[in-house]
């Protein structure tokens, strides 16, 4: 069955990690903007050195740019996170525009204020000769969007193996037993993520990739299995099928798929050699309708009238399992005891 | 592989619970942390939902024995069974010295032990780790239940290699103890063979 393709889903609970990596982001930010501060743009002098490398006579042009650079960048994380979604692509240019000046805003009361200097006036010096601090609150708005949007409206496995990192859970380094005791069940149920239920396949169609093995055709003998498992899979022919018949399967097409669990047939191949009753014209023509709907029956209904001769099978026994015993072992009889 | 602190004079050994969701997989460390000699086992960490599925995964630290004036402990980890925290499985997976695959013995469940026993041997590979080189037991649990499968059918779907296979009602206890048992015995043969042949 498709576990591994079922098991990219993601699992709830995760969040803890966005936010963390949200924290670090807007910390390293912050971070980048007071070493520029120290650096070139305290007091009068704010934005001389850096803002140097760029004619002022540049500075509209750069602002266009910026603005250009800005939505295409924001678009096109959001329509890339949210699979191609219109709406999902607005919100994030919105968010990230709206996230953009809050972080602007913050930075300009951070540096105006030292130098005693009009924080608005500031925040406008930010599309002319401090752009520098406009590119920073991009680049933090964009890694946020990045980091939301690839939890909450797209997520994929990756998120799942950075949490179980950040956790230790694999790795020899958790030893050291400082965890804290967590025995109790978060007071929060997790966050359900955003997937399709998964639907149970009752007895509809085979698993992605199943072929049908051919009968082996020196095997004789049948398995008699309920006709409720029949009309589990096809509820339409309860009208010619009643749940306690018997229905006879020949060992022939079980057998074969029997390493499988289930075993999976067509209606054809379920009634091949039986022998209908008296049919009405209108039952002859749905036995017809179904006879390319598949039937799933499950080991239960099959396993114990199969002779026992059919589950003997090759053992391949691990290298492992003929180590020699060794004295050490003996110090386990004790703790045996101890808990049983 | 285990890892040995030789300043602490420790040996820990990471063993891994593996199987199907509701397996009693988390019932056989309860079992054991409540049974244990205090003294020689940790806390159990355990991350559940309400409704006592595993989230993430279990941990309990136990101290089983002293081997060559080593300190020997073995962690145990349970893996969460629903099929969409694969990537959970795979994170407690690595570096496990042994495996306990934990089959749920009613008929239901067939199809579940089987693709999670598939789906053990698939997460392993990414670790470039084939089952037939990792000490690994399975434990045919809830044996108790009315609609059970037999257990040579089980050891027909699960047991192709033939390595030792344990029933046990892991809530009442049976079969726990042993399987762990077991299993601590393969893992510690393993580890002193190594160290002869200098592989260690």
């Amino acid at each position: 069955m498709a576990v591994s393709s079922r098991a990219k889903k993601p699992e709830p609970g995760t969040s803890i990690v966005q936010v963390m990596s949200i924290i670090v982001l807007v910390v390293a930010a912050a971070a980048l903007a007071m070493f520029l501060y120290r650096i070139s743009f305290s007091g009068e002098n704010l934005g001389e050195m850096i803002s140097g490398i760029i004619p002022s006579h540049h500075y509209p042009l750069i602002s266009a740019f910026f603005w250009l650079m800005e939505l295409s960048l924001y678009a096109g994380l959001a329509w890339w996170k949210s699979g191609g979604q219109p709406i999902w692509t607005i919100s994030g240019v919105v968010w990230g525009i709206v996230m953009r000046l809050v972080i602007n805003l913050l930075v300009a009361v951070v540096i105006s204020a030292p130098a005693g200097l009009s924080t608005f006036r500031t925040l406008g010096r930010m599309d002319g000769e401090l752009w520098v601090y406009r590119l920073i609150g991009i680049a933090v708005s964009a890694g946020i969007l990045f980091i939301v949007y690839r939890q909450w409206i797209a997520p994929d496995d990756t998120p799942t193996a950075a949490r179980g990192k950040s956790a230790g859970a694999g790795s020899k380094s958790s030893f050291a037993f400082s965890q804290k005791k967590t025995t109790p069940a978060p007071a929060a149920p997790p966050r359900r993520p955003i997937m399709p239920p998964i639907v149970p396949q009752a007895g509809q169609t085979p698993p992605e990739g199943f072929v049908m093995p051919p009968p082996q055709p020196e095997v004789f003998g049948v398995a008699t299995v309920p006709g409720k498992v029949i009309l589990d899979a096809v509820p339409e022919a309860q009208a010619f099928l009643a749940p306690d018949t018997k229905v006879p399967i020949p060992l022939s097409l079980i057998i074969p798929q029997m390493k499988r669990c289930t075993v999976w047939l067509t209606w054809q191949q379920v009634f091949a050699n039986s022998q209908p009753g008296p049919m009405s014209a209108d039952e002859q023509r749905m036995q017809l309708s179904l006879r390319d709907r598949w039937v799933r029956i499950d080991p239960k209904h099959y396993a114990l009238q199969v002779p026992r001769e059919y589950y003997r099978r090759p053992v391949s026994k691990p290298a492992w399992l003929s180590t020699p015993a060794v004295p050490q072992e003996e110090h386990f009889h004790l703790h045996e005891q101890d808990a049983e | 592989m285990a890892a040995i602190n030789y300043s602490t004079k420790e040996i820990t050994c990471k063993l891994v619970y593996y199987g199907p969701g509701m397996c009693g997989k988390t019932t056989n460390l309860q079992f054991l942390h409540t049974h244990w000699p205090g003294e020689r086992r940790g806390d159990m960490v355990s991350l559940a939902t309400p409704g006592e599925r595993t989230l993430y995964f279990d941990f309990l630290p136990l101290e089983v024995a002293e081997v060559n004036g080593f300190k020997l402990k073995f962690s145990l980890y349970t893996v969460p069974g629903q099929v969409m925290y694969n990537a959970t499985r795979k994170l407690v997976l690595r570096g496990a010295d042994a495996v306990v695959f934990v089959a749920d013995s009613q008929w239901e469940k067939m199809q579940e032990n089987l693709e999670s026993f598939e789906n053990l041997q698939e997460n392993l590979a990414t670790y470039n780790i084939k089952l037939d080189e990792l000490p690994f037991l399975l434990q045919y649990n809830k044996r108790d239940c009315v609609d059970v499968a037999p257990t040579w059918y089980l050891d027909y779907i699960l047991n192709s290699r033939g390595v030792p296979a344990f029933e046990a009602v892991a809530i009442d206890g049976r079969g726990v103890v042993k399987t762990l048992h077991t299993l601590c015995r393969f893992v510690v043969r393993e580890m002193v063979h190594r160290f002869e042949q200098g592989t260690f």
